[in-house]
C-alpha cells in the first residue's frame, strides 16, 4: 500500500507541477488507478474535499496520517508542492528502512513457517505412531519448546532499540 | 526495528513542519504523538525545560547517543531564535547515514540472532519427538531387566 501510495503522490507532484491544482491533480490522479488503490484514493479524495466534516474514514493510522495532511495542504494556498515533496520524503525514508530489514525478517519467518510444518508433520506421526496418552509429558514439553522458539522468532526485530 | 530510528523520524517531522512554515514546536510536538519510543520521555523533559528557558546541559549529558544530543542542541538554538533549516539538513544526512549503517549491522547479525532460538528451542523440541519415546521405552525396558 505504501509503495503503490509513493506512485500516486509522484503523479500527483508531476501534474502539480505542471499548473493543476492540488485538488485536481489528486482527482486526475485517482482516475488513473485501479483496484484497491482505487478504492482507496476514493476515500482519501471524499476526506478531503468534505474535511469540513468530522468523520474517521478509516482506523488504519497510515490512512489517518495521510488524510491529515492531505487536507492540511489542501487548505494551504502555499507551499503545497514543498509540503508534498516533504511528505514524499518521510514515507519514502520510512519505506527505504522497512524494505532493507523487512526483507531479511521475512526470510527468517519463512524459514520459521516451514521448520513448523516439518513440526506438525512429525507431531502427527508420532502421536499416531506412538500414541499421546503414553507419552503426553514429553509431547506437551516439545511442543512448548517449539512454541517458544517460534514467538522468539517473530519477536526478533520488533522489539530493537535503536542505538542512534 | 521497523520503525525509523527515533532522532531520524524528529528531524524529517521537523523539517516538515519547517518547510510547512511552521515552528519547530509543531515538528516535536508531531513526532511526540507518533509510536512511543525511548526518545519520547528525554525529548518531553528536555521541551519543558526549553520552554521554562531552563538550562538543559545536565539532561544531554544522559543521553548516550551522540545523534540525538547533536539534534537536540541544534534544537536548542531554534528556540533562541536562530535559524536552523540548513544545518538540520546536514545533520539529518548524517543521521540517516547512521541509521543505515546501524540496519546494516543488524541485518548482518541477524541470521546468528535467529539461530538462537533455533538451537535452545526448536532444535530440543524436535529431538524430543523424535528420540524421546525411543528413550523412553529403552528405559523402562532396562528397568524391567
Amino acid at each position: 500500500m505504501r509503495q503503490g501510495f509513493l506512485i500516486v503522490i509522484d503523479e500527483i507532484l508531476l501534474q502539480m507541477s505542471s499548473g493543476k491544482s492540488f485538488r485536481e491533480s489528486m482527482v486526475q490522479t485517482r482516475d488513473r488507478q485501479q483496484n484497491t488503490l482505487r478504492i482507496f484514493l476514493d476515500d482519501l479524495v471524499l476526506s478531503v474535499v468534505f474535511s469540513q466534516q468530522p468523520k474517521t474514514w478509516s482506523n488504519d493510522l497510515f490512512f489517518q496520517e495521510i488524510v491529515a495532511e492531505f487536507q492540511l495542504i489542501d487548505r494551504s494556498n502555499a507551499k503545497s508542492l514543498d509540503r508534498l515533496r516533504s511528505f514524499r520524503k518521510k514515507i519514502r525514508t520510512q519505506l527505504d528502512f522497512r524494505r532493507k530489514s523487512g526483507q531479511i525478517l521475512s526470510q527468517i519467518r519463512m524459514q520459521s513457517i516451514v521448520m513448523s510444518i516439518f513440526y506438525g508433520v512429525l507431531l502427527f506421526y508420532v502421536v499416531c505412531s506412538q500414541g499421546f496418552q503414553n507419552n503426553s509429558r514429553l509431547i506437551l514439553t516439545s511442543v512448548f519448546c517449539f512454541a517458544s522458539g517460534s514467538f522468539w522468532i517473530f519477536r526478533i526485530g520488533k522489539a530493537y532499540k535503536w542505538k542512534i | 526495528m521497523e520503525d525509523l530510528a527515533p532522532p531520524l523520524l524528529l528531524s524529517l517531522e521537523i523539517r516538515r513542519a519547517l518547510d510547512n512554515g511552521e515552528h519547530v514546536r509543531t515538528g516535536i510536538k508531531k513526532f511526540l504523538e507518533s509510536k512511543k519510543s525511548d526518545f519520547h520521555s528525554i525529548l518531553l523533559r528536555w521541551l519543558m525545560l526549553v520552554e521554562r528557558g531552563e538550562k538543559v546541559s545536565h539532561l544531554l549529558t544522559e543521553i548516550k547517543s551522540p545523534h540525538r544530543r547533536a539534534l537536540l542542541d541544534l534544537l536548542e538554538k531554534s528556540f533562541k531564535g536562530q535559524s536552523i533549516s540548513s544545518p538540520l539538513r546536514d545533520l539529518e544526512e548524517e543521521i540517516g547515514s547512521a541509521a543505515q549503517a546501524e540496519v546494516d549491522a543488524y541485518i548482518s547479525r541477524l541470521p546468528f540472532i535467529a539461530l538462537v532460538p533455533l538451537l535452545l528451542f526448536q532444535f530440543p523440541a524436535f529431538m524430543l519427538l523424535l528420540i524421546g519415546p525411543i528413550l523412553l521405552e529403552a528405559v523402562s525396558q532396562m528397568g524391567g531387566m
